[in-house]
This record gives C-alpha cells, sequence and structure tokens, in this order.
C-alpha cells in the first residue's frame, strides 16, 4: 500500500518527523504559554541555568519546572496512553466505537478516587486508591465474562457495561453524600478531569505502568491485525488468541487506570485518536498504534496548554477534549466520507 | 410448549414477586414516630395566637406569639442568636451537624454550651429531611431566604418559616438579621444599642483606610479552598469577602470569572497578592501555617511574595467564617484593616477591642488567652 504516510509496508521517514516534530512543538508552545507572563528569554535562561546547575530566578524557575513541565510530560504520557489502549480495544473487540473504558475502568477509578477525595488522602493515596480500583474493576469483568468456554467478546463488553453502570450508581451515591461545601465541588471536578494536580510525584507512580502498557501493546500491535479477524481466524494463524487477548486487556488496562488516577476522566481521546490515525495512514495496526499514539500526545499537551492558559479559571479537560475533538472529528468524517 | 413456558413464567414471576412484597412489608413498618403527644392542650393553646411579621423574603410569615421550639436549617446564625440572648442559646432546639461541628471547637462550647447539645438528625448526609424536623415539633425555623426549596418544603409540612437574607454587605447584613430576630421574638428595639454600637467600630475602621488612593490600594486574594491541585479563589462575582474588601479599601486580586473560580498556582503566581487570606464556609483544606512553610500537597506557592513576606492570615476566626454575617463584623472590619493596612491601624488594641465587643455583645468576658485564640483563628 502506497499513500502520503506509508511505504512498501514501513511509515514513511517523513511521517515519523512530521509526528514527532508536532509533539515536541506543542510541548514548547505549552512550555511558553500559561497566565504567568514568561518571555522566550525568561525560558531559556531558566533551561540554561537549570543544565549548568546555576541558582534559578523564581518565580520563572517554580514556573517553569514545577508548574508547566510536570503538566506537560504528564499530558503528553496521558494522551499517548489513552490514544494506545483505545486502538488496542477497537481492534480486540473489532468495534470502531471501542473506548478505553470499555471494560469499566474509568468508571472503576473514579470510584477509588472519589473515595480518596472523601477520606481527605493526600494526592498520591488518592492516584494509588484509584489505580488499584481500576485494575479491581477489569478483573471483576473479565471474571463476570468467564463461562466454561471460554471468554466471548460479546460477554466481556456486556459485562464491562454492567460493572460500569455498577460503578457509576456508587460514584452517585458517594456524591450524595459528600459534604456540598467541601468535597462535592473537589470530587464534581475531579471527574471533569484537570491535570492541576500533575507533579513529579504522580509521573513517579503513573508513567512506568503507562510506559510499560505502551510496549507491550506496540510490541504485539500486528497481531492485534489478525485478532481483529476473529477468534477463529486468530486461532488458524496461529497465535494462541486467549493469551494475547489477555496481555492486551491488562496493559490497556494498566494504562488506562494509570491514566485516570493521574488526570481524572478525560473522555475521547481514546475514541477519536485511533480513527484519526487511521485516517492518516490506513488500518493497520503495526502503523496506527505508533501514529496514535503521537497524535495523542500532541493533541492532550494541546488541550491542557488552553486548559490551563485562556482564562484565569482552569477549564476542565473533559470539556475541551468534547468541545474541541467533537467538531474537529466530524469534520475529518466529512472530509473523508468515512472511507478510511 | 405453551404450558411448560407459563409455569416457567409464573415461577420467576413468583421470584420477583416475593421480595417486593417484603420489601414494601418492611418500608411500612418504617414510618417515623410521631412526636410525644403531652401537654397537647396547652401547645393548642398557645398555637391559636399567633402573629405575622415580614420576613426577607418580603413574604409575610405567620408564627406563633410565644416561641418555645426554635430550628435552625443551613445557615449560619448560631452567632446571630447568641448575641441576641445576651450570650445564651434559649429554645434552641436543633441545627445541622456541619454546623455543630464547627461550633465545638470555637469559644462557643465556654459561652454557651446549650447551643451544642440540640438535635441534628434531621440534617444528616448535606440533605433536609423535614418528617425528620416535624418530629421536633419546632414552632419555627430560621432558613437561608435564598433556599426557596427549602422554603417549598417547609411550607408543604406546616412549619412556619422565617427566611434570613445572607446577601449584601455583611457590615449590615448582621443588623439585619437582629431587627428580625426582634420581631420574631417580639421585641423592637431590643438590639439597638448593640447595632449603634457597631456601626460605630465599622465607621471608625473605614475612616482609617478611607483615603487610600485607588492606585495604592493592595491586593488582596481570597482563597476559599485548595484540593488537589487546584485552588478555589474568590472570583468577581460579588460575595461576602469582596464587601469586606472593599469595607477595608482593598482591591481583589482575582479577576478570574464567577464567585468560586478553580485556579492554578501559576494564575496565583501572575496576580502576585500582596496579601492572602484563606477560609470561607467549609473546609479550607489549607492553614496559613502550611502555605507559608511551603508544606501543602501538591502545591508549590513559596516563590509567591505575599509567602515571602508572611503575609498569609486565616478568616476562619471567631465562632464561624468571619466573613459570612454574623455580629463579630464591627471586630472584622478593624482585624481585615490591620491586616491588610497595619501601618493604619497600629493605635488599635485589636484584642481590647475583641474583648470589650464581646463583653457588651454577648456578654462574655474573653480571657487574653481566648481573645488571642479567635485572633489567630481556628485553622492556624
Amino acid at each position: 500500500m502506497t499513500s502520503v504516510a506509508v511505504r512498501n509496508g514501513h511509515l514513511r521517514g517523513s511521517t515519523w518527523m512530521v509526528l514527532c516534530a508536532l509533539v515536541v512543538v506543542m510541548a514548547l508552545v505549552g512550555l511558553m504559554s500559561g497566565r504567568y507572563p514568561l518571555g522566550l528569554a525568561d525560558i531559556l535562561g531558566t533551561f540554561s541555568n537549570k543544565i549548568l546547575g546555576n541558582e534559578l530566578a523564581e518565580p520563572a524557575g517554580s514556573v517553569i519546572f514545577g508548574l508547566r513541565l510536570p503538566r506537560i510530560l504528564s499530558a503528553a504520557l496521558a494522551g499517548a496512553g489513552l490514544a494506545c489502549a483505545g486502538t488496542a480495544f477497537q481492534s480486540l473487540f473489532g468495534n470502531p466505537l471501542a473506548t478505553p473504558d470499555t471494560l469499566g475502568v474509568t468508571s472503576g477509578a473514579s470510584v477509588g478516587a472519589v473515595l480518596g477525595l472523601m477520606l481527605s488522602l493526600p494526592l498520591l493515596g488518592v492516584q494509588l486508591l484509584a489505580l488499584a480500583a481500576g485494575v479491581l474493576t477489569v478483573a471483576v469483568t473479565t471474571l463476570i465474562a468467564k463461562t466454561k468456554r471460554g471468554t466471548g467478546i460479546v460477554m466481556l463488553i456486556l459485562a464491562g457495561v454492567m460493572v460500569s453502570a455498577l460503578a457509576n450508581a456508587v460514584i452517585s451515591i458517594l456524591k450524595y453524600t459528600a459534604d456540598p461545601n467541601d468535597k462535592l465541588p473537589q470530587i464534581t471536578y475531579w471527574l471533569m478531569g484537570s491535570l492541576a494536580g500533575a507533579g513529579f510525584a504522580a509521573l513517579w507512580v503513573g508513567a512506568p505502568l503507562i510506559l510499560g502498557g505502551m510496549v507491550v501493546i506496540y510490541l504485539l500491535r500486528w497481531r492485534l491485525n489478525i485478532l481483529a479477524l476473529g477468534h477463529d481466524e486468530a486461532l488458524a494463524a496461529g497465535i494462541n488468541a486467549k493469551r494475547v487477548r489477555g496481555l492486551i486487556i491488562l496493559a490497556a488496562t494498566l494504562i488506562t487506570a494509570s491514566v485516570v488516577s493521574m488526570c481524572g476522566q478525560v473522555g475521547w481521546i481514546g475514541l477519536l485518536i485511533p480513527h484519526c490515525a487511521r485516517m492518516i495512514c490506513g488500518q493497520d495496526n503495526r502503523f496506527i498504534v505508533p501514529v496514535g499514539a503521537l497524535l495523542g500526545a500532541s493533541f492532550l499537551i494541546a488541550i491542557d496548554t488552553l486548559a490551563r492558559s485562556v482564562t484565569a479559571s482552569e477549564i476542565p479537560i473533559s470539556v475541551l477534549t468534547a468541545v474541541l475533538g467533537a467538531p474537529f472529528f466530524i469534520y475529518l468524517l466529512r472530509r473523508t466520507g468515512g472511507n478510511w | 410448549m405453551p404450558t411448560d413456558n407459563t409455569s416457567r413464567t409464573k415461577a420467576i414471576m413468583k421470584r420477583i414477586l416475593a421480595p417486593c412484597v417484603l420489601l414494601v412489608l418492611a418500608l411500612s413498618g418504617c414510618s417515623a414516630e410521631r412526636p410525644a403527644d403531652t401537654d397537647a392542650a396547652t401547645s393548642a393553646a398557645a398555637e391559636s395566637a399567633t402573629i405575622t411579621i415580614t420576613d426577607h423574603t418580603g413574604n409575610e410569615v405567620e408564627i406563633p406569639a410565644q416561641i418555645d421550639r426554635v430550628a435552625v436549617d443551613e445557615i449560619p446564625i448560631a452567632s446571630t442568636y447568641l448575641a441576641y440572648h445576651e450570650g445564651n442559646a434559649p429554645y434552641l432546639v436543633g441545627m445541622s451537624a456541619a454546623v455543630v461541628n464547627a461550633l465545638e471547637d470555637t469559644v462557643v462550647a465556654e459561652m454557651a454550651p446549650e447551643l451544642l447539645d440540640v438535635e441534628t438528625g434531621y440534617y444528616s448526609d448535606g440533605e433536609l429531611n423535614v418528617e425528620e424536623l416535624l418530629t421536633l415539633d419546632p414552632d419555627v425555623v430560621f432558613y437561608n431566604a435564598n433556599n426557596t426549596e427549602h422554603a417549598a418544603a417547609f411550607e408543604a409540612a406546616g412549619i412556619p418559616a422565617v427566611g434570613f437574607a445572607t446577601s449584601g454587605d455583611p457590615t449590615t447584613v448582621y443588623a439585619d438579621w437582629l431587627n428580625l430576630l426582634e420581631d420574631v421574638f417580639q421585641e423592637p428595639g431590643k438590639m439597638d444599642s448593640v447595632i449603634d454600637y457597631g456601626q460605630d467600630l465599622i465607621v471608625q475602621a473605614q475612616d482609617r483606610t478611607a483615603s487610600v488612593e485607588e492606585e495604592d490600594q493592595k491586593n488582596a486574594l481570597i482563597i476559599f479552598n485548595y484540593a488537589q491541585g487546584t485552588l478555589r479563589v474568590a472570583g468577581t462575582t460579588p460575595f461576602f469577602g469582596s464587601y469586606w474588601l472593599q469595607t477595608a479599601n482593598a482591591a481583589n486580586a482575582a479577576d478570574a470569572e464567577g464567585g468560586l473560580a478553580p485556579v492554578t498556582a501559576e494564575q496565583v503566581l501572575a496576580w502576585d497578592p500582596d496579601v492572602i487570606l484563606i477560609g470561607g464556609s467549609g473546609q479550607a483544606g489549607i492553614t496559613p501555617a502550611e502555605l507559608l512553610n511551603g508544606e501543602v500537597d501538591g502545591l508549590d506557592l513559596k516563590a509567591l511574595a505575599a509567602v515571602t513576606d508572611g503575609e498569609v492570615y486565616s478568616n476562619d476566626l471567631g465562632m464561624w467564617s468571619w466573613f459570612t454575617p454574623n455580629p463579630d463584623a464591627p471586630v472584622v472590619a478593624n482585624w481585615i484593616g490591620a491586616v491588610i493596612y497595619p501601618e493604619a491601624f497600629d493605635d488599635v488594641d485589636l484584642p481590647q477591642v475583641l474583648k470589650d465587643y464581646y463583653q457588651k455583645v454577648y456578654n462574655y468576658e474573653l480571657t487574653d488567652a481566648q481573645a488571642s485564640e479567635i485572633l489567630a483563628g481556628t485553622a492556624s
């Protein structure tokens, strides 16, 4: 297949370069934008002082290394991770509507986070509880879907829907009992997603799991093509479908639970970005996985930069991903006529 | 096989219906006990005499002429109630648990322990349960005049409800509350001397900073709450704190939209306020000491001038947040002036002002330790 992005069964070098440059440009724009006025000279000066080990001028040092850099890194990781997990689930379930949340991980992790907030746990405690609850929820989903004849895809999806519904009911009841002056605004705000709490401490917990999950999905990316054909075809192709599927679900779950525990519910990226990647490079998962990851990173860095710099009040991320992401996706859909 | 299907359907119906019936039976046994009907005759006689007053919603409310049982809805009126009754809390039967908890650690526990010894069951989990309130058999309930939903619930339950308006300048709202309490207890003019004394103190405080020109005004940032990396600050929508800044002739550092704007540390650095005031009506989530020592989880403001200069204060003072309407307002006017423009208040002995005021208004003699504790804030 020959296209703008792919030639002779490989992504063109130029495609790699453009996508990587996009991430770098977004990160630089992110570093330069924000409510605190910092010129390019301040930023370069602060970076060179950091590298040379000199004392940093305040508050420029705090703004760049304490506030903006951890947010940009978290956004890049979260965007890339969600795109990877979305791609994996869409192929695994052979369903273009699948998202990283299909098995209930987001709702489950949210229950953990809401509980953590209500117990007034520190940031790291909330993150760990969310992570654990997300993973546990998917474990429950897979257990429910398991029958004597194995685990069917439809069973998995239905179990995911049910477990999600249960988790959402738990969130509702927790919100209902939360202190309306104190806890409820925190919970509501957390559920809409934000990277405001992102710091290096959160990254140390989240980054290894997200990166690990992404590496697993990247290494298994060609098997995703075969799994998308169906169970029997995968067996005929000599793949241990059960084990590969389990590995991919585990990787995607760890990624999504880590992302949700770091920055709350971030909608749309896991659904939209894989489709955008398909528009660029076709249906081959070998290309969709890396292209989607790079696109996702760029997109979420851009969204988070807007969230923290457009108005004095922070704008919740999931609001922006929907308000900006949906029209852009509609435009792409109309442009391509749904053929990609 | 139709017969097979029918019997199967029946079996399923039985399995579903049986728990439903049990549930209905269980629920019907759960209705709350009626309030004790002792003294039915006397209460009937008292109920026959009613008076009509106009509350802050502008509505005419019919309340019993003889009030023996008062319940309080979600409104921080406890300290005003104490001031009205010269430091006592007679007739009070119920308040919200959150208010009682907040008052437990304050001077109220010493001044009027009976105020804390009230029913709180009708207001657990943040939601009003009117039936539970009915079991307390209140003669009148005081509520927030903006809360039309609760007003409707009280009306439906037949509880006479008097609405107190919370919006407006706290330097006058507390006086309106005291005047409305005069109407409720039919003691016109009882609070005149207390109100006059307080208004004089407020005017004195305002005079000290009135000459500060607009370009010389200091910027104050009011933080309501901090959680998970996001600060909630007082934005542009008028609220108690903005009136207090007007009283002190200071500017609001936050020009964010809304009343409780969520902002990041970077935005606070950009605003660079001269003074930071922490506290609202709920848990602030941070204390001045934590902010000054850089001990706040996920928030680094050590580069902020107000933090390096130590200009961070709590306004969770007195018996409640000092910014909300309360009879301490005349002391608050002096306190906030002294916090923002210390040089204009260097001849004011704030602890003495506070002690004199409590003696006059609450008929309570504060010790020096209590006075300094009130001025330091519960949060610090």
